[in-house]
């Protein structure tokens, strides 16, 4: 209950705090799983860590120089740390036998580093302005001020309006950076602006999530949303949707309890929409798990349907049919499974029970027969076309009979004539 | 004198201070369909690159209908080879046709009806329409080729550079891609194409123009194509150029004086 209560004033606008951070979040959250679309489809990913924990040194510095804890400045020397940190890496990478990954590593180390040792000294100088400047490693959305939201929605602004302007140049020189090159778009422009859209998407975020995180925030909504959709613009869109969704979460959740930092709490609550994703997206790994089973059932069924089919061609000489326990001897799976399978069919009209019997419907005597002329047909087909000895062609056939669309098996009897034999010498069944 | 569609004039292109391409010279008149020939390393696909500005260049120059490249751009389709892009890319088959109506001044605005147009237009004269609406993952070899042939189709260039469409494709593919390639010519369009099976060069191409690092023959097929230039063009490098380059790049000297 006392959640609930929370919740509702938490979203109720009444305190003007909490309205800052939350638009502070909405459009932080949106601008980054933007941004992110374009960093993760340029295969860029690591350089947004490069990017965000080089701010340091240069938020430290805005501090010193200015001496009081002003967004602006410590924006400003952050951003400007940023760009030294992607030029670095750019020169590092082109200039010498030094490869871009090691690059990136390089100067991360370095400028973070430098960091830390300048945070120490900044702590140790007795302003009393500087507590809270580590609140800028994790993130703590509670801290942002009126001031401080329109900073950060004036970056994230500048975001929105560059994303849609240039958003057929990005396009083109994603999937294509040669083709664009050859229609005149000059590729060290636009990347340009994807590294400065990335810089003003982490200067924009420290406050909120901090320098350490803020990377996840940026690759996570668009790596999820890749999943879900082919098209650009959408995964744009979904990816600007989970951002800012999954940022709110997060920080509703550390409002919950005033004392942890934003940033951690807004990370989990991507992770786990990247963990639903490649579970459960359209080509996740749910779904081909189920296509797998479905698979194996329906392979099942269709061999049990076959034995059944001839154990009476060439066993049963009555017309009294088979046994379950009969078609189980001649099935390597348990008989649990072929019970199951003999159901189904029964179910789907191709087999009738009489007695202690199994007997084939005209309908089942068809689709059995089905099966076992394509199995003989494929045969026939790899023993002319591939050349392979009789003893060679069973165990190919044996898949290959459950995958073949009436359209293959219309081309294959159209190419193999109608063979009466198959090559062990067994009669193939016609439709008559 | 007869217009030339490509002028090459002493062009020199190295990697690293290791020269790729070393003076090359050679003409080529409109409405050729022209094959451009050498063994794997000759640096047939540099010479597209550097005819288009997307590799730097160490001397030398190139003119297209004899201008200058931005000022003829728009009239200039490029093909690259189909491995050089991302086909993981979330684009749909018409997606990628359509950027084909794309110019540089254009990109700014969205595409016309007219644009759209076009492009279903092209996807149907590669036989591609059906596929309209796929995610380019789902294609094969053949077919992502079509499509990149269907995107330079669209736009409607007098001249077309192709980097190796025939490579990886399966037979039918390729006698699709050869009419359409014919068709074109007919239509009086320019096309050169990188190409390295000697079997079907005789059979596709008006014009040849052999490298291996250098210029071995350029001209049309039935005098060019000779047993003898073949020979010097698959015959290797020559030697003393190939040690020349290796002292070039490991002295980082460069292949021109540059001017401070």
């Amino acid at each position: 209950m006392i959640l609930w209560e929370q919740l509702t004033y938490f979203f109720s606008f009444r305190d003007a705090n909490i309205t800052n951070v939350l638009i502070g979040t909405l459009l932080l959250g949106t601008a980054a799983g933007m941004v992110g679309t374009l960093v993760v489809l340029s295969k860029k990913t690591l350089i947004i860590d490069a990017i965000s924990h080089s701010m340091l040194p240069g938020i430290c510095i805005g501090f010193l120089l200015s001496g009081v804890k002003n967004p602006l400045y410590l924006m400003l020397g952050g951003m400007a740390s940023a760009t030294l940190a992607v030029f670095l890496i750019g020169e590092i990478s082109k200039r010498s036998k030094i490869k871009i990954d090691a690059a990136i590593a390089i100067t991360l180390s370095i400028l973070f580093s430098f960091g830390v040792i300048m945070l120490n000294v900044v702590q140790n100088t007795g302003n009393p302005n500087q507590s809270g400047l580590n609140d800028f490693l994790f993130g703590k959305a509670a801290s942002m001020l009126q001031e401080d939201l329109l900073l950060f929605g004036g970056l994230c602004l500048i975001t929105f309006i560059t994303l849609p302007l240039f958003f057929r140049h990005f396009k083109i020189s994603l999937f294509d950076p040669i083709f664009a090159q050859s229609i005149g778009v000059k590729r060290f422009i636009i990347q340009s602006i994807i590294s400065f859209l990335i810089i003003i998407t982490a200067a924009a975020g420290v406050q909120t999530v901090g320098i350490i995180l803020i990377s996840a925030m940026i690759i996570a909504p668009a790596s999820a949303s890749l999943l879900w959709t082919n098209n650009f613009k959408r995964t744009m869109i979904y990816s600007g949707v989970t951002g800012a969704v999954c940022s709110i979460v997060g920080v509703f959740i550390s409002y919950l309890s005033p004392k942890m930092p934003t940033g951690p709490w807004v990370v989990v609550t991507l992770a786990s929409v990247s963990i639903l994703s490649v579970l459960f997206s359209p080509n996740g790994l749910l779904v081909k798990q189920l296509q797998i089973r479905k698979n194996r059932k329906s392979i099942l069924r269709e061999n049990v349907l076959k034995t059944v089919y001839k154990l009476k061609e060439k066993i049963i000489k009555n017309n009294q049919g088979v046994s379950t326990e009969l078609v189980s001897n001649y099935r390597p799976t348990a008989i649990r499974k072929v019970k199951k399978a003999l159901k189904h069919l029964q179910r789907k009209g191709l087999i009738v029970k009489g007695g202690d019997f199994w007997t084939l419907t005209e309908h089942g005597t068809q689709e059995a027969e089905r099966i076992v002329r394509v199995h003989r047909l494929w045969e026939l087909y790899l023993q002319k076309f591939m050349h392979l000895p009789s003893d060679y062609v069973h165990n190919s056939a044996e898949s290959i009979e459950h995958i073949v669309t009436p359209e293959i098996e219309r081309s294959l009897e159209k190419i193999m004539g109608k063979p009466e034999l198959d090559p062990h010498q067994q009669k193939i069944p016609y439709q008559k | 004198m007869k217009l030339n569609s490509l002028e090459v004039h002493d062009l020199t292109v190295s990697y690293q201070h290791n020269p790729v391409l070393w003076n090359i010279n050679f003409n080529v008149p409109v409405g050729k369909l022209t094959g451009i020939i050498g063994p794997n390393g000759a640096g047939k696909s540099t010479l597209l690159k550097a005819i288009m500005d997307l590799t730097p260049i160490s001397g030398g120059y190139t003119k297209l209908f004899d201008k200058a490249l931005d000022d003829v751009r728009s009239r200039i389709a490029y093909v690259p080879q189909k491995d050089a892009v991302d086909w993981d890319f979330p684009a749909t088959v018409l997606d990628v046709v359509q950027m084909g109506r794309y110019s540089n001044k254009s990109l700014f605005r969205r595409l016309s009806k007219k644009d759209e147009d076009i492009a279903i237009d092209c996807l149907s004269k590669v036989e591609m329409l059906d596929y309209s609406d796929r995610h380019i993952s789902e294609l094969s070899g053949g077919q992502k080729q079509r499509v990149f042939i269907a995107r330079a189709l669209a736009q409607e260039a007098d001249l077309y550079f192709m980097d190796e469409p025939f490579a990886g494709i399966d037979a039918a593919s390729e006698k699709q891609i050869i009419d359409i390639l014919l068709q074109m010519q007919k239509e009086g369009k320019s096309i050169f194409v990188v190409h390295h099976d000697l079997q079907s060069a005789i059979d596709y191409f008006d014009w040849v123009v052999l490298v291996n690092t250098r210029l071995i023959a350029s001209g049309p097929i039935k005098e060019t194509f000779t047993t003898e230039n073949l020979k010097e063009t698959y015959g290797g490098k020559l030697t003393l150029l190939s040690k020349l380059g290796q002292e070039l790049k490991s002295k980082k000297f460069p292949i021109r004086e540059e001017y401070q």
